[in-house]
């Protein structure tokens, strides 16, 4: 199972990458791009990883419908954020 | 060690990230660690459920996964009105 493990490793990867920006970047709206990054860039390989293994088992299925609906709610989230953000900075509050 | 196991023990420094922004951060940014603890737990939870081969803990992820859009759209609301 050498393309399961080089999946996850692309997966891991990705998350470490994803922390690094998220501990780096300066302001709130660049680290809500690296959280978005993490869900795309670590769960598609995940994703693929679990069809690898399993097969067309339901998991599998189950681990397609988390990171769909993770990518989705991931980009709700992240305009909310930056809209809550920005009108506390307009209102003066930090 | 399966892989999933070592990909499961390899997430944990990834999480230790937003925990410490959640702890120390301003309040906008305790808002996106919780939404970056969530992408990193769902990950955890299903590389858990591969190396446990235990399928049943893939409700969790899903459920965190359903429930993470109107609990941090919530947070969020609050953020932008009242916190």
């Amino acid at each position: 199972m050498i393309a399961v493990a080089l999946l996850l490793t692309v997966s891991v990867g990705s998350t470490w990458l994803a922390a690094w920006g998220f501990l780096h970047l300066s302001s709130v709206y660049d680290r809500v791009h690296s959280v978005t990054f993490a869900g795309i860039a670590a769960g598609v390989p995940v994703v693929v990883a679990a069809f690898v293994s399993g097969g067309g088992a339901a998991g599998a299925f189950e681990v397609l419908l988390i990171f769909t609906l993770n990518s989705f709610c991931g980009a709700v989230l992240g305009h909310a954020i930056g809209r809550a953000v920005a009108f506390r900075e307009t209102a003066g509050r930090q | 060690m399966t892989a999933w196991l070592a990909a499961a023990v390899a997430l944990l420094p990834a999480l230790a990230v937003p925990l410490w922004f959640a702890t120390r951060g301003r309040t906008q940014d305790r808002l996106v660690s919780v939404q970056f603890a969530t992408t990193v737990s769902l990950l955890l939870m299903v590389f858990m459920s591969y190396a446990f081969a235990q399928p049943s803990i893939l409700e969790l992820p899903l459920m965190l996964a359903f429930l993470s859009l109107p609990g941090t759209l919530l947070l969020a609301i609050f953020l932008e009105r009242w916190l």
